[in-house]
């Protein structure tokens, strides 16, 4: 029984309640409870403690390894950190060099060759900003400056390429640039300089704003954006003002509720059962969304404009699994109901232009013809069930931003004569007018050349009045229809 | 009596010490190392497409193979035993004893498409089809936006940005809601109307978000 004392407490507590166990038998037969604790005492002293033992050992290894691997990783990530954060004051050191290069250029050449390096490395710094772990609330004003500067390079270098002189509204903005990229890169600089690499700061709230450390202090919004960078003007797609441009096809005075309620029932027809506010919307073209079933059991949702009561979107259940390319009978039929529908709902005019198939949808963008002019920004997309043949979506939103009256240039030249500019590789297929978005702000009548060269499909954009390339299409065909990018 | 005794302990704790190795021994159907066939390229095709597999899907589970499972297992929080059973299989999406292919429903997911579809399934699984495209549309919306990278990658991956981006559920497979969601929203349609930022107003934390403006709700979302 000595033997006994000299093991650990959880194995006395089990031959206590094994003993307990054996009670009865205790009594009767001493001899075989002695035997029994001897053989308790075997299991856990030669083989269960020797198993713990192990285990414990074994634990510890692992423990071990499981903190070095841990630790490996940990600083694979922080060289990959400081990696990029060290490029990344490289980069914005170079966006200083060029821009005060620009500063004292005068030939085209040099211009448009140093706004095009300063656009690749503002595409560098956007690209190493997002590998390392900034929070985007802390980002965002950086990111706009460089992605604004970068932008405001390329349009810069498409104007010099044209033959534009740079204007002094530009040399006074790249110089302000130049400033404001000189304290963007000393701060950077600095906390390279500090020694350590700041892998905690890095991700708070105020690595690149310097914004107080008060997480949810309402100074903190970002809205006003930060003096520290200027406001630039230009025009690009991620220019302030195409951000904040108006809708100008929003026209007509604002509607209530109830009578947008009346505008979207009439839309959607007798089909309808239910129908009711599913939320009003301020975003940027406001809006009230009604959300309801039809008889027959399945949802909708619907948007009507809050001025004009325009019908922003609409969307239906679809139920059909109808997959493929549709054939050229079956493209037309899908056509001919949706040009239809949008006469129907009083947009006259709407042209076919490039349709994708998914989902058992056919989705068609029609865009509005201008006399013979193909206005491409006035698109409207409505989608139709292919087996049913229902409408069962409708999107105006680009319709209602861009519509509106135009003039066009009068002195044109002809088609053969556009014809004539374009690249011999080029065997042309179909000739459109077609009014183009040729900046984000600006639109250019265009001859539209779409065109074979080999297998592949493009579509060439000329401008009307010079002949001169504007913009170049390919067009990529495949199982979910087509697509120019 | 004592031989029998302790002929019945040792044959428990054999018992015990094998019953520990016995669930992977079991079932014969799994895909483990050194399994071959079509089902072995269907899975390496989910996990490249995932990101997680990087060599060639010629049907054969090799040691590559092997790691990316097991890497895919410690992600979404199973065992990381490099055997793809039952629960793995189903995390995968994959149904492991029929014979027939994998639905044939769109393929041709680019790898936007795709990344967009997940978010929104991790993001937004219970909302309703308009709150899912909504998710998908404040994606596209910050990607046209200067304050944000200028590719979906970029904002979905930005760090804090998504919640299913940090808990890891953006690596579920997504439903096919998820994917019409993402198509659609990448066809035009903005039921966020512009938006940049959405949260649940039950679960959010951030003041910062709090204090914005809220434009619209849709399910339990609230977008500014």
């Amino acid at each position: 029984m000595d033997a006994v004392k000299t093991c650990p407490a959880s194995y006395r507590a089990t031959c206590v309640l094994l003993r307990n166990m054996n009670k009865n038998k205790e009594i009767k037969n001493k001899d075989r409870t002695d035997n029994s604790d001897r053989m308790i005492k075997i299991i856990f002293c030669y083989i269960l403690t020797p198993v713990l033992l192990l285990a414990v050992v074994g634990m510890g290894i692992w423990g071990k390894r499981e903190s070095a691997k841990a630790e490996k990783y940990r600083s694979s990530n922080a060289n990959m950190y400081e990696r990029a954060y060290t490029d990344l004051v490289g980069a914005a050191y170079d966006i200083r060099i060029l821009l005060s290069k620009l500063l004292i250029s005068e030939s085209p050449a040099t211009l448009a060759h140093t706004l095009n390096e300063l656009s690749n490395n503002c595409a560098a710094c956007t690209a190493l900003m997002a590998q390392l772990p900034s929070s985007h609330v802390d980002s965002l004003d950086m990111e706009q400056f460089i992605i604004r500067l970068g932008d405001y390079a390329d349009s810069l270098s498409v104007s010099v390429m044209k033959g534009k002189p740079i204007s002094d509204d530009d040399r006074a903005q790249l110089a302000s640039l130049y400033d404001a990229s000189g304290r963007v890169y000393a701060e950077l600089k600095q906390r390279l300089d500090d020694g350590t690499f700041p892998m905690e700061e890095i991700g708070s709230e105020a690595f690149y704003s310097g914004r107080e450390q008060t997480e949810g202090d309402e100074s903190g919004s970002t809205d006003q954006p930060d003096e520290k960078y200027p406001t630039l003007i230009y025009d690009g797609p991620f220019a302030e003002s195409t951000e904040k441009s108006e809708p100008k096809g929003l026209t007509g005075e604002e509607v209530d509720e109830s009578t947008a309620f009346e505008i979207a029932r009439k839309i959607i027809g007798e089909n309808a059962a239910s129908m009711e506010l599913a939320t009003t919307s301020e975003g940027r073209i406001a809006s009230y969304d009604f959300a309801g079933s039809l008889n027959d059991g399945r949802s909708f949702d619907i948007a009507i404009t809050k001025r004009g009561g325009h019908l922003l979107w609409m969307r239906i259940d679809s139920t059909g699994d109808i997959e493929g390319v549709p054939d050229e009978d079956e493209a037309k039929r899908l056509v001919d109901i949706g040009k239809k529908y949008l006469e129907a709902l009083g947009f006259e005019s709407m042209e076919p232009t490039y349709a994708q198939n998914y989902s058992g949808i056919e989705l068609i963008n029609f865009a509005w013809q201008d006399g013979d002019i193909i206005v491409y920004n006035d698109m409207i997309k409505v989608s139709i069930d292919r087996s049913s043949g229902e409408v069962c979506g409708i999107d105006t939103r680009s319709y209602l931003f861009s519509h509106t009256e135009r003039t066009y240039p009068e002195n044109i030249i002809t088609e053969e004569e556009a014809r004539q500019q374009l690249s011999i590789n080029l065997t042309v297929t179909e000739t459109n007018l077609t009014l183009i978005p040729a900046t984000a702000q600006t639109e250019k009548l265009c001859y539209e050349f779409k065109s074979r060269f080999g297998e592949d499909e493009y579509a060439v954009y000329l401008d009307a009045e010079t002949g001169e390339e504007v913009k170049i299409f390919r067009i990529i065909s495949d199982e979910n229809g087509r697509l120019a990018i | 009596m004592i031989k029998f005794r302790r002929t019945i302990a040792v044959l428990m704790v054999l018992v015990i010490l094998i019953s520990a190795m016995l669930p992977a021994a079991v079932l014969a159907e799994n895909l483990r190392y050194g399994s071959r066939g079509d089902k072995v390229k269907e899975l390496q095709q989910k996990l490249k497409r995932w990101g997680y597999y990087t060599g060639s899907i010629d049907g054969i589970f090799g040691s590559g193979t092997q790691a990316a499972v097991k890497n895919f297992q410690k992600k979404n929080g199973l065992t990381a035993d490099g055997i793809v059973g039952p629960k793995t299989a189903a995390a995968l999406g994959m149904n492991l004893t029929s014979s027939s292919s994998s639905s044939g429903s769109s393929s041709s997911s680019s790898g936007d498409l795709y990344l967009l579809a997940r978010l929104v399934h991790g993001e937004a699984r219970g909302e309703p089809y308009k709150g899912k495209v909504a998710v998908a549309a404040v994606v596209l919306n910050r990607v046209k936006s200067s304050s944000f990278p200028n590719t979906i990658a970029g904002v979905i991956y930005q760090k804090g940005a998504f919640d299913a981006v940090s808990d890891g559920q953006i690596n579920m497979q997504p439903d096919n809601e998820s994917i019409r969601a993402a198509r659609d929203a990448m066809n035009g349609w903005d039921p966020s109307n512009g938006c940049l930022y959405y949260y649940n107003p039950k679960t959010a934390t951030s003041r910062w978000m709090l204090s914005r403006p809220v434009l619209l709700r849709i399910g339990q979302h609230a977008f500014c």
